[in-house]
Parts: structure tokens; C-alpha cells; sequence
């Protein structure tokens, strides 16, 4: 009875404000459903599809707690509640205010809906009021899964008790829907139109790369032999209290000098605050869905770049380091796919993630030892560093096997392609280029800046890209055996079939970096190994080079 | 319940739920666990090998030494790199015994920025023994500076609510201001009380 009275209340509220109740239900109902399914991120990480049971917006929440509980455990015991609470409400706005743009077409403004509601008789305001409603729906849901951890651990600090989760909470969702609002205000005041697709894909990237720095940060803080985050949070300068995430922690943190009515007034202020910002944006999203025309679509994302005029594939830069024919045509076509696919892109820089946070946790804890000068086991940091990215590489190029937009593999089955040697060599340059030259290029200028040493430095980096050389010509013979852009990807088969050439391949660089280790150990070693590295790089080239000549593709072959 | 119900708006709003009520049991065990996690602070004293070379040794042994030059020595540690004077610090502090006093006299006076900021960073982040030959270093310095980091010390382990370093704090502050009479008084403010 009393859900029922309830329901009626909410129901004369909303007729009372011009919303029509039974509509707006409706509404909120389906774009809530909409967000389980169909999300920026969800494309962007191609963890979407119509046959998964666990959704997007599952993933998203529990990467946002996930990333709340790596924050907690790093920086629990080890500093005081109000940097504790200072940097997760710094963490929670920033991925909130991220995934409001990653996401906001889906909950703010989607001119798809037109297409869709058009024509039913929903006044403008009932409209409104119900995406309004969603974008606060996934605000909130957003800033909980954020400080869930973070509020309940809080409660355990020593210098905090049972009443931080109700500070900190108040704080949390002062400045999570601050920041929400922000940007929704920002991008509609001063851009006056949605962000664009580049901004989206970026942002779901930020988020992605938020998780994995949190992840190998969480570890490297508990690591860290000097445990430099407690001397952080001890020398924390006093100008962090006039920044938003200091003013907000100074509401979260409980000490004795803060009388209760004084953090009362500042949790006031920062809600009085948030409201307007929210004022601002409601009124701004109010006249923007008032101008939205039937049919006018954000299909901008479907418009692909002109393509180049025959003979003129690929810039002067890359002519230099590629063939002309077929070499060229197929280094084109892999760039090309790279560029339009950021799916494809991301499932390949995810395999890099590794590498990369290995060689920001040596340079940030100063382990990358020079090999030349110190030969002892502190040198393993650094020759992990060496070895890691070549161990990316069966998987990226496993990856050039799948694409969105499969179904026209056909055209390259009937292509006459007369040196396949050729064609699988540009596919494989394409990819150096994209991913592990930029990655070396970052590993040498790290190194030289550790060590003040240029010539070691490069000695070490060209003995990476040696190995890259030859992990790359045996995974072009092993991993490239079908159509390339042939297949559509299928759950768990991103990484799955490649596990076995994975670990092989794997285990062969683990045992060159050992090879590599005990080589220093006696004089002229590196350059022995390096010399070994290139005799088995040379052998791996010509061994792969007869199997891709004999070997047809298998798909052409069934 | 097929496995398909979950794809439904309720089933999906209950999975998620399930994440979050799963956090609960994980976060708790974090707060329990704090002991361990307070265990687990303290320094490793792992001074890279290649900053000990045979000079540095020579003059780590001079530093003790009341008949060594004492400007060679001092002109001897301005010299050296960061690494070098960490691995002095931490070959002070890995041999208490028998105490060196002289040593500490000695790098204070040639740097006192580095290692007094470096021993103050031992009481904050060391472990309870650490923490002691920290104070232990601060105590058996000289310099004007010592009475202030000490009174910084005492209140971010006072606001921390930390249970016996203030303790010791306090005791090594009070004996320092006693045996200097003429100790600057702090009123520095300390970047996260507020």
C-alpha cells in the first residue's frame, strides 16, 4: 500500500513539473536496459556483444571498484586519512568525469533516439527529464562503484572511525556529480556539441590505462624499498587544501582540529556547488534536446578517410621502408585496418601492456641498472625490460586475423597476390611501425636518461630490436596462416588459440635474456650475444622465409 | 534460473549488486589485516652494489676515525653522488653497533639537507627499529634543524594516532631541546594537518 502511495506522490510530482509520469517510466525503463547493453566502452575494448551474458556496464563496475580497492590497499597504513581520502576523490572524479564523455552519446545525448521516438507523442520536458534521470542514474552508479572501497577501508585507518563512510560518502558524491555536471556543461556550453569520436576512443583508453596504472602502481607502492608514498603524504605541501580534491578530503578526513559544523558548512558548500552546476547543465541539455531535429544521426563516426589515389599509397616517410608492389600494398592495407578499427588497435596495445609497465616500474624505481656497468642480478630488471616487448608479438600479429569488417575478406582471397612472402613481411612491418618501434624508441630514451649513457643505451635497445626481428619473422610463419581480416572475433578466441606459439616463443626470449645475463659475466659478453642474436635472428629469417613460400593460406585452402 | 535470465534488466542490476556486496567481505579483510599491513612497512636498506666501491668503504671507515683529516673528509662526501651517500647512510644504519657518533657528526656537517631529511624519512616510513636509529641519527646531530623536523614529526604521528612513536618522539625532543638551549621554536605548518 505504502509503494503505492508512494508511486502516486512521485507520480503528482512529476505531472506537476510537466512530466508526463507513465512515459517517463517507460523511458527511464529502456535507456536503463540500453545502458546494460550498449556502451562506448563495451566497442572500444570489444567486450560488447549480443551473446555475452555479462554485459558492458558489469565490466565497467567492476573496473571501477576494482580500481577503488587497488587505491585503498596501496595507500592503506601507509598515510594518514586525508591523503588517503584526498587522492581516491581525485581518482572517483577524474574516471567519472572520463567516462561521462567515453560515454555520452549513450546517456546524454544520442540524436539516434529521434530516429526512434520521433514520431510517439513525448513532450519535449518528459523527454528530458527521463535522460536526465539516466545520466544521474549512471553518474551515481559511476561514483559508488568508485568509493565503495575506498570508504569502507577508510574506516579502518587509525586516524579515522565509523563516521569517515559518512563523510567521505558526502564528499564522494559532491564531487563526482561536480565533475559529471562539468563536463556535461563544458562540452554543451563550449563546444556546444557532443565530444568526438577521437575524444571517446581516447577517454575509454585513459580508463583502461587508469586500471593497469593502479594495478603495477598498487604493486610498485608496496614494493618500493624506501616507501617514498608515506615520506609524499608526510611532505604534502599546504596548497593541496585549496585544490577541489584537498577542499573535498578536508570534509572526508577526520581529525580532531575539525570541529563538525565547519566540515558541515564545506559538505554545504560543496552540494550548493554541485547543484548549480547541475542547474546550468539541465537548462543547457534542456534547449539542446529541444533543437534536436527527426533524422539528423551521429553517424560521423561511419565516415571513412578518402582513400589514396593509385600509386600513392602510404607517405614519402614509409615509401622509404617499404617495396613498391606488393610489400607496400599489404603495409597499406594493415595500417589502414589499424587506423579504422579501434578495436583492433586496443586488443593489440593491450598486449604491450606488460612491457610498458615493466619499464615505467624499473624507471620509477630507479632499477634499470646499466648491464655494462653492473653485472649482478640488479641487471635483470633491465634485461626484462629488453625482452618483454618482442613477447607481445605472436599476439599482435594473431590479432590481424579478425576484424569488423570481415565479410569483405573476399576481395583479398581473389586478389592476385604473387609474392606472399612479400604481402606477410608488409603486414608484419605495419605493425612494427605502429607498436614496437614507438615502444623501443620510448625504452631507449628511458635508458639513456637512466644512465647518462647514449652508446649503451642503443647497444641494449638494438639488441631488443633484434629480437623483435626474429620473434617477428617466426610469428609471420607460425601465426599468420589464414586470410588476414578474415575472421570476426569470437569470445576467447583473441588470445586463446595462440596460447601454445605464445608460450614457446615466450620461453625461447626468457632464455636469451638468461643467456643474455650470464653472458656479462665475462668480457666482450654482450657483444658475444649480440652476435649470437643475430646469427639466430638470420636463420629464424630464412627458415620462416621457405615455410610462408610453401605454405598456402589455410583459409584459401578450405 | 536460466542462465539467460541474467541478460534481463533485473538479472543484470543483481549481478552487479553482487559486486558490490562481494567488495564488503574484501574491504573488511583489508582493515583486519591492518596489523600486517603496518608490519609490512619498513625500509630495505638495498644501496645499489655498484655505488660501493673500494674509496667509498675507505672513507665510510675514515668517517669513524678521530684522527682523520677532518677537511678531506668533508671535501670527500660534498664529492659524492646521491647513491654514494645513501649507501653511507644505510651502512650507519645497518651497523649500529658499535655507535658511531663521530660519522654522524660528519655527514651532517658535509650535507645536513640529505641526511637529515634522509633520517627523518626513516622515522616516517622505517619500521619500530628503523624508526629508533632514526631518531637515534636526529638525536646525536647538531644542527638547528633537528628541533623542527622533530616537532613535525611528533604531530603527524600524534595526528596519525600512530601508538608509541609520538612516545619516542617526544622523549628524543625533549633530551635534544634540553642539551640545546637555544632551539629555534616552529611554527611551521605541516602540509596535510589541517
Amino acid at each position: 500500500m505504502s509503494s503505492i502511495a508512494s508511486a502516486n506522490r512521485i507520480d503528482r510530482l512529476l505531472s506537476r513539473v510537466g512530466v508526463e509520469p507513465r512515459m517517463y517510466r517507460a523511458l527511464v525503463r529502456t535507456y536503463l536496459l540500453l545502458d546494460l547493453r550498449n556502451q562506448q566502452f563495451g566497442r572500444a575494448t570489444s567486450t560488447a556483444g549480443a551473446k555475452e551474458i555479462l554485459t558492458p556496464l558489469f565490466a565497467v563496475t567492476g573496473q571501477n571498484l576494482l580500481i577503488g580497492l587497488f587505491c585503498s590497499v596501496a595507500l592503506f597504513a601507509r598515510v594518514d586519512a586525508w591523503f588517503f581520502a584526498m587522492v581516491c576523490l581525485n581518482v572517483s572524479m577524474i574516471v567519472t568525469a572520463s567516462s561521462v564523455v567515453v560515454e555520452f552519446n549513450e546517456i546524454v545525448m544520442d540524436p539516434d533516439d529521434l530516429n526512434i521516438i520521433g514520431h510517439q507523442p513525448i513532450p519535449n520536458r518528459t523527454y528530458a527529464a527521463a535522460r536526465v534521470t539516466n545520466l544521474l542514474m549512471y553518474v551515481l552508479l559511476s561514483v559508488t562503484s568508485l568509493n565503495f572501497c575506498p570508504a569502507i577501508v577508510g574506516m579502518g585507518l587509525r586516524d579515522s572511525g565509523p563516521e569517515f563512510l559518512f563523510w567521505y560518502w558526502g564528499a564522494a558524491l559532491a564531487g563526482g556529480l561536480f565533475s559529471a555536471g562539468l563536463v556535461v556543461l563544458l562540452f554543451n556550453l563550449v563546444a556546444g556539441t557532443t565530444p568526438s569520436v577521437q575524444t571517446r576512443e581516447l577517454l575509454a583508453f585513459v580508463q583502461v590505462g587508469a586500471m593497469l596504472i593502479f594495478g603495477y602502481g598498487a604493486q610498485l607502492v608496496i614494493r618500493d624499498p624506501r616507501q617514498s608514498l608515506q615520506m609524499i603524504a608526510y611532505e604534502a605541501p599546504a596548497w593541496l587544501h585549496y585544490t577541489p580534491f584537498g577542499w573535498l578530503a578536508d570534509i572526508a578526513a577526520t581529525t580532531d582540529a575539525w570541529p563538525v559544523t565547519q566540515r558541515l558548512m564545506h559538505l554545504c558548500i560543496a552540494a550548493f556547488g554541485t547543484l548549480g552546476v547541475w542547474i546550468a547543465a539541465i537548462q543547457r541539455l534542456s534547449v539542446s534536446y529541444g533543437q534536436m531535429e527527426p533524422g539528423r544521426t551521429a553517424r560521423a563516426s561511419g565516415t571513412m578517410n578518402a582513400l589514396p589515389a593509385p600509386g600513392q599509397l602510404l607517405s614519402p616517410i614509409f615509401q622509404l621502408f617499404t617495396r613498391p608492389g606488393t610489400h607496400r600494398t599489404s603495409f597499406w592495407l594493415a595500417w589502414t585496418f589499424l587506423r579504422r578499427d579501434p578495436s583492433l588497435r586496443m586488443r593489440c596495445w593491450t598486449t604491450q601492456a606488460v612491457a610498458v609497465a615493466v619499464i615505467l616500474m624499473g624507471m620509477l624505481t630507479g632499477k634499470l641498472v646499466d648491464p655494462f656497468v653492473d653485472h649482478g642480478k640488479d641487471a635483470m630488471l633491465t634485461l626484462a625490460c629488453l625482452y618483454l616487448p618482442p613477447m607481445a608479438l605472436p599476439q599482435i600479429l594473431y590479432q590481424l586475423n579478425f576484424s569488423k569488417d570481415h565479410q569483405a575478406s573476399w576481395i583479398l582471397i581473389l586478389a592476385p597476390i604473387d609474392d606472399r612472402v612479400a604481402f606477410v613481411n608488409g603486414l608484419a612491418r605495419a605493425i612494427t611501425f605502429q607498436f614496437i618501434v614507438p615502444l623501443l624508441l620510448a625504452l631507449f630514451l628511458v635508458l639513456t636518461w637512466q644512465w647518462k649513457n647514449a652508446a649503451h643505451a642503443l647497444a641494449c635497445t638494438v639488441a631488443s630490436a633484434i629480437a623483435v626481428a626474429g620473434i617477428l619473422w617466426a610469428s609471420c610463419a607460425g601465426v599468420l596462416r589464414r586470410v588476414p581480416f578474415s575472421d570476426p572475433l569470437s569470445r576467447g578466441e583473441s588470445f586463446g588459440p595462440i596460447a601454445l606459439f605464445a608460450g614457446v616463443s615466450g620461453s625461447v626470449l626468457t632464455g636469451l635474456g638468461f643467456c643474455h645475463f650470464a653472458l656479462l659475466q665475462i668480457r666482450f659478453g654482450f657483444w658475444i650475444h649480440l652476435a649470437v642474436l643475430v646469427v639466430a635472428a638470420g636463420v629464424t629469417r630464412v627458415l620462416s622465409v621457405r615455410f610462408i613460400a610453401k605454405t598456402p593460406w589455410s583459409k584459401v585452402l578450405a | 534460473m536460466k542462465l539467460d535470465s541474467i541478460r534481463s534488466l533485473e538479472g543484470q542490476l543483481l549481478a552487479i549488486a553482487c559486486l558490490f556486496v562481494a567488495c564488503i567481505p574484501i574491504s573488511g579483510a583489508v582493515i583486519f589485516l591492518r596489523p600486517k599491513f603496518e608490519r609490512a612497512m619498513s625500509e630495505a636498506y638495498t644501496a645499489s652494489s655498484a655505488a660501493a666501491h673500494d674509496e667509498l668503504k675507505q672513507l665510510a671507515a675514515q668517517l669513524e676515525d678521530p684522527a682523520a683529516d677532518p677537511t678531506q673528509v668533508h671535501d670527500a662526501i660534498v664529492k659524492l653522488a646521491a647513491p654514494e651517500k645513501e649507501w653511507l647512510y644505510q651502512d650507519w644504519v645497518t651497523h649500529p653497533e658499535p655507535e658511531r657518533v663521530i660519522t654522524v657528526a660528519r655527514l651532517i656537517e658535509a650535507d645536513p639537507d640529505y641526511f637529515l631529511h634522509r633520517a627523518e624519512q626513516t622515522v616516517v616510513c622505517g619500521s619500530e627499529d628503523q624508526q629508533k636509529l632514526g631518531l637515534r641519527f636526529l638525536a646525536l646531530s647538531e644542527h638547528p634543524s633537528v628541533a623542527v623536523r622533530l616537532q613535525h614529526l611528533l604531530r603527524w604521528t600524534r595526528q596519525r594516532h600512530l601508538p608509541d612513536a609520538p612516545d619516542r618522539i617526544q622523549s628524543v625532543l625533549t633530551d635534544w631541546v634540553a642539551s640545546h638551549p637555544k632551539t629555534p621554536k616552529s611554527n611551521e605548518h605541516s602540509g596535510s594537518i589541517p
